[in-house]
């Protein structure tokens, strides 16, 4: 987990860091997978492409995890595993593995309705990328 | 950064930077303690930021640390020159509480107070996942959009008098659903009629004190009397415009050249096509808000009915206010009347006496506002005042305000048995999941008593009455 949870009063928060930026949205999403469910390794049984498109690289970053709320909630789809295919400032394709919800099997942990831009800022800090998020639960 | 006391229960923050107008925080000295450790006050001035904001970036005594704006945040816009802001309205748009009162008395319910929230429980879906086995057509949800707790009423589900005592009567007619996007009817379209998780509630309570008797006997209170609060908002439907509109507005400030300290205050000029759209979209999730607390009190009639054997008619809506929204209301500024926006993030309006949207059977009193509290003490009815119309853009406190961080909580109470403690308490409480249960726990909360006294104190809004909990259904 390259992860960790950080105080906040009435949300939920995370600071992500990871050694490139695909590797940075691929953790985000891992970081809201651990969120959203209980901790077991569960295996994927479809696979799809997501594309999203933003503004900037922070913009993007809340379009790709927005585009996992949402599918989680309206599909029912747990998203597992994600392998950013291709990443601009503006673009991004990821190859994102899914299984189907199942509430014998999953225990929903954190209701997550939505991403915000408050605090947002991804930065290199040295050889590394860091952001913070926070979820609107 | 210099606070300056004004008054007992009143902070100003001295305009600094590029801060247009200062801030100032209602809050008692006890409540003010805990709040400058809050990153709240940093939000209070990144709101002062704003284009076209008027007199003061307003904080109620239940500020906390939120994202854009605080929850407890109050800002008012220039038609002009002011934008408006999804992040100071929030994503639970038209997240609310409606107080219904029974002609129970406390001992017609205390024996059969499980089986009450048991039934309550089963009729209403609470909790993340629970959702509605019907869905609601595309046609369906367009007019609940823009009929708002009319339609619901239509439908067969409340009373025709209930539309009096609903802020806006449940309907904001800018509602456009032309401008939802096709993601939030898919969200919504199985959750009309579902509480919700978190903080969302549904409580069972008595009247245990009251304050003042001609506001409360107006309100048709009495001590002992069993009511009803549901607190539940827009659930997906509103979520997702939100999220919808929240990338719109990031482009508009690139396009508007619009400075910001923080990306979640994304806003656009309100006379901008980008503002139109959203409040268009806006007041239709605040529409779907109301359909959908207004199906739950029709629900919670039906099993009250059934169980207690009393007419439905009998039970009467008192009021419904909304806690995230953006409304168009008439305020003095310089000696002139002025219509403004107003933005209210986890804040409750208050009008005045003879205001002429105050309901026309509260017309001496004052329009209610309700306070929920945490689950284990106690919630309060006051009532708006003049002095509310001149400081606060008729703006109140809408809660207690979290004193615990949900990990904190989760922390705290982990080995407790959190419903026996809660029967000890008096509550009855039956929820989705021991998690939402343990973030919940009374003493997460501030006390809710120290929030409305400050307001109390300064006469924004009065104090009517107390009400205790006897049982709550959690998600």
């Amino acid at each position: 987990m390259v992860f960790k949870i950080m105080e906040h009063t009435a949300d939920l928060a995370v600071q992500i860091k990871a050694t490139s930026r695909p590797k940075l949205f691929e953790e985000a999403a891992k970081a809201y997978l651990y969120l959203i469910i209980n901790h077991q390794k569960w295996s994927s049984t479809e696979d799809l492409i997501i594309q999203v498109e933003g503004e900037d690289y922070e913009d993007l970053l809340v379009s790709w995890l927005s585009e996992l709320v949402y599918i989680f909630e309206s599909d029912r789809k747990i998203p597992l595993n994600f392998r950013v295919l291709q990443l601009s400032p503006t673009h991004l394709r990821c190859q994102v593995g899914f299984v189907a919800y199942n509430p014998k099997l999953h225990t929903i942990h954190n209701d997550i309705k939505a991403v915000t831009y408050h605090e947002l800022e991804i930065k290199k800090i040295k050889n590394n990328f860091q952001t913070n998020i926070i979820f609107d639960i | 950064m210099k606070i300056k006391k004004i008054s007992k229960c009143v902070w100003e923050i001295p305009k600094h930077g590029d801060m247009r107008v200062p801030g100032r925080i209602y809050a008692s000295e006890k409540l003010m303690q805990h709040i400058k450790n809050d990153k709240c006050i940093e939000q209070v001035i990144n709101v002062a930021h704003l284009p076209g904001i008027q007199k003061y970036s307003l904080a109620m005594p239940d500020i906390h640390w939120g994202y854009g704006f605080p929850i407890g945040g109050v800002a008012a816009m220039d038609l002009h020159e002011g934008v408006i802001s999804p992040g100071g309205i929030g994503f639970d748009i038209n997240c609310g509480v409606r107080l219904m009162t029974t002609p129970l008395h406390k001992k017609d319910v205390q024996s059969k107070i499980k089986e009450l929230v048991t039934l309550l429980f089963q009729n209403i879906p609470c909790g993340v996942g629970r959702e509605q086995s019907y869905k609601l057509t595309h046609k369906e949800l367009s007019r609940i959009a823009e009929e708002g707790a009319r339609w619901t009423i239509k439908q067969g589900f409340g009373k025709k008098e209930d539309i009096e005592f609903i802020e806006e009567n449940g309907c904001l007619p800018m509602a456009d659903p032309s401008h939802i996007s096709e993601r939030a009817y898919e969200r919504g379209k199985s959750q009309l009629g579902t509480l919700g998780s978190g903080n969302h509630f549904l409580e069972v309570g008595n009247i245990t004190e009251i304050y003042r008797e001609k506001e409360a006997e107006v309100l048709g209170l009495f001590l002992g009397q069993v009511t009803v609060m549901i607190h539940s908002g827009s659930r997906g439907f509103g979520h997702q415009t939100c999220t919808d509109y929240l990338r719109v507005m990031q482009k508009a400030l690139h396009k508007y050249k619009i400075n910001i300290p923080d990306k979640q205050l994304a806003c656009a000029p309100l006379s901008s096509p980008e503002a139109q759209a959203y409040l268009g979209a806006m007041s239709a999730s605040a529409n779907y808000a109301w359909a959908n607390r207004q199906l739950m009190m029709h629900r919670t009639r039906e099993v009250i009915e059934k169980i207690f054997s009393i007419p439905y008619d009998e039970m009467h809506l008192i009021f419904d206010v909304c806690h995230n929204i953006a409304k168009f209301e008439e305020y003095e500024i310089d000696g002139k009347l002025k219509k403004l926006c107003v933005h209210r993030k986890g804040a409750t309006r208050a009008f005045a006496p003879h205001h002429p949207k105050t309901p026309k059977p509260y017309q001496e009193i004052g329009q209610p506002v309700l306070v929920p509290g945490d689950m284990g003490r106690y919630s309060f009815i006051l009532v708006g005042t003049h002095k509310a119309m001149q400081e606060t853009f008729g703006s109140s406190c809408h809660g207690a305000g979290r004193e615990l961080s949900r990990t904190q909580s989760r922390k705290k109470f982990q080995k407790h048995d959190l419903h026996k403690e809660m029967e000890e308490q008096g509550v009855f409480v039956m929820s989705q999941g021991r998690r939402t249960m343990a973030e919940e726990m009374p003493f997460a909360y501030k006390d809710v008593s120290d929030v409305v006294n400050s307001m109390d104190e300064e006469g924004i809004t009065l104090k009517v009455a107390k009400i205790k909990p006897l049982g709550c259904i959690k998600g």
